[in-house]
């Protein structure tokens, strides 16, 4: 009797398992792919500047981005429409552009620092950098010519995977455990409240939502044709995509932590520099620091472009979606290869305002991330488009709170990168 | 007209139209043109919110309009005391 029990327990299991590695992946890949290079830069020198002292910043951040991206999930299964199109149809045309075009600029600009982050992870292996835009711009249009949804997703999926090589680089370096599991302790690390400390923490929760991120997930659950039955299955999804991404960006902590770090803390400017600091007393350690960095600059650059194409597409009424072959939607992946494509000439153009455009990101990003959130909170509380998705008053409190405090402090960290001195 | 003269003729009108649509998409006032009717209709398909605008959301808009109008104000002091 027990022994049925206990096997009609497994095939339920094995049935859910099944039915959730059909729907898994919109949520593991924007968690995974919101460490992009810039993501990992950060991550790279809050460890070398603070050791492991600010871990317990990162384990936090999980659960507030869990939180907000599980809200698109619903939207975007209820709606069946994507964000850029909802905000139009919600408040007006004005919103509506407003987003579409900061989205546009902000991704145009975000994937500039991906490709920066690529080529410079390439260049440790003396990759040149015209080698690289050219290399991935054919991987990621040779991706879309299967023209199916199934094929993308498992493709992205699998450069994922790739995302926690930092895992198996921190059994090379042996860190010390104990002082890892203190890290988890949420202290102010010595030296107090100073405008570095203020600035990394302002940093990290400034990495850890981006616009791209709202309008890429409700897309993509569009476009998988996830319905109300499956919301269940996607807060999954997103909650392991969640768990990813903190995994991967403490581990990147622990790395630089271990090998970098020194009382007083370290300066680095990029994750390619903490790699090719690494690769002298590591080389193994240092290649994966690489390696990682270069598959969170494709896998950013991937999912943003295709946000963007997306929105636009949703807005103008072109046919977009992964399942249409290129001449089926042909303005769609115009968009999609084009901007791509300038994002790379940019790079590698002479003389390219480089450091400025990455400073710039951040100041675009506040812009658009209020407005995308305050959105997306009003639209989830909206009755008659979500019915008994709508959001629960626990919900609507965790959402008011983690929105709120993201648009304080991403303002803040913008307005350091505006003025730098302001903070210290 | 013969009918012969009738098809020769419909036949060299057809051509023509074709020739004058094909060089008309080519040029860049057809294409502007075509993305200004998109744009207006866009404009007009979305002229209306369908969200109720309650008390909520109209504080939401404006603190949301303050707020811009904030970060404009900010990044063009920024601007005039580099340009200065």
């Amino acid at each position: 009797m027990e022994g049925s029990w206990y096997y009609y327990k497994y095939r339920r299991f094995i049935k859910w398992l099944g039915l959730y590695l059909a729907l898994a992946g919109p949520g593991i890949i924007v968690m995974v792919a919101d460490n992009d290079a810039g993501g990992i830069t950060t991550y790279a020198a809050t460890g070398a500047k603070f050791g492991f002292n600010l871990i317990w910043l990162l384990v936090l951040l999980g659960p507030v981005a869990y939180v907000v991206q599980e809200m698109t999930v619903r939207l975007g299964a209820v709606t069946k429409r994507g964000h850029a199109e909802a905000i139009f149809d919600a408040f007006g045309s004005f919103w509506g552009w407003f987003s579409l075009i900061d989205l546009g600029i902000l991704d145009f600009l975000t994937m500039v620092t991906e490709f920066i982050g690529m080529t410079a992870a390439l260049q440790i292996f003396g990759v040149p950098p015209i080698l690289t835009i050219i290399g991935v711009s054919i991987l990621m249009i040779s991706i879309f010519v299967h023209g199916r949804y199934w094929t993308w997703e498992k493709i992205v999926l699998l450069f994922c995977v790739l995302n926690l090589i930092y895992i198996p680089a921190i059994l090379l370096i042996h860190p010390n455990f104990s002082d890892v599991i203190k890290g988890l302790i949420p202290i102010i690390p010595i030296g107090g409240f100073t405008g570095d400390f203020f600035f990394f923490f302002m940093a990290n929760i400034g990495t850890t939502i981006a616009p791209w991120m709202i309008f890429f997930q409700q897309s993509s659950v569009v476009d998988k044709g996830m319905t109300e039955k499956d919301i269940s299955f996607g807060k999954f999804d997103t909650a392991v995509g969640a768990f990813f991404t903190v995994v991967v960006a403490i581990a990147c902590v622990i790395i630089t932590g271990t090998l970098l770090f020194k009382p007083g803390g370290v300066d680095i400017e990029s994750a390619a520099q903490a790699a090719i600091a690494i690769m002298g007393s590591s080389p193994l350690v240092g290649s994966a620091l690489a390696i990682g960095l270069f598959d969170a600059g494709l896998l950013g650059a991937m999912c943003i472009s295709l946000a963007s194409s997306w929105a636009m597409g949703e807005v103008f009424g072109w046919a977009h979606s992964i399942n249409n072959k290129v001449s089926e939607a042909p303005m769609f992946y115009a968009f999609y290869f084009l901007s791509l494509i300038f994002a790379g000439i940019v790079v590698i153009t002479p003389g390219a305002p480089l450091v400025l455009i990455t400073l710039f990101v951040q100041v675009v990003a506040v812009t658009l991330l209020p407005a995308a959130l305050v959105f997306l909170l009003l639209l989830l509380n909206n009755e008659e488009m979500m019915g008994k998705y709508k959001n629960t008053l626990m919900q609507n409190i965790l959402g008011f709170l983690i929105v709120f405090t993201i648009i304080i402090v991403s303002t803040l960290y913008a307005l350091s990168v505006i003025f730098p001195e302001m903070f210290k | 007209m013969s009918g012969d003269s009738i098809k020769n003729y419909q036949e060299t009108k057809n051509m023509v139209d074709y020739v004058d649509d094909r060089y008309e998409k080519g040029r860049v006032s057809y294409v502007l043109r075509r993305w200004r009717k998109a744009i207006n209709d866009i404009n007009k398909k979305y002229s209306k919110p369908r969200l109720k605008m309650t008390p909520l959301v109209r504080f939401s808009l404006f603190a949301l309009r303050l707020y811009l109008i904030m970060l404009v104000v900010i990044l063009s002091y920024k601007f005039y005391t580099m340009v200065r």
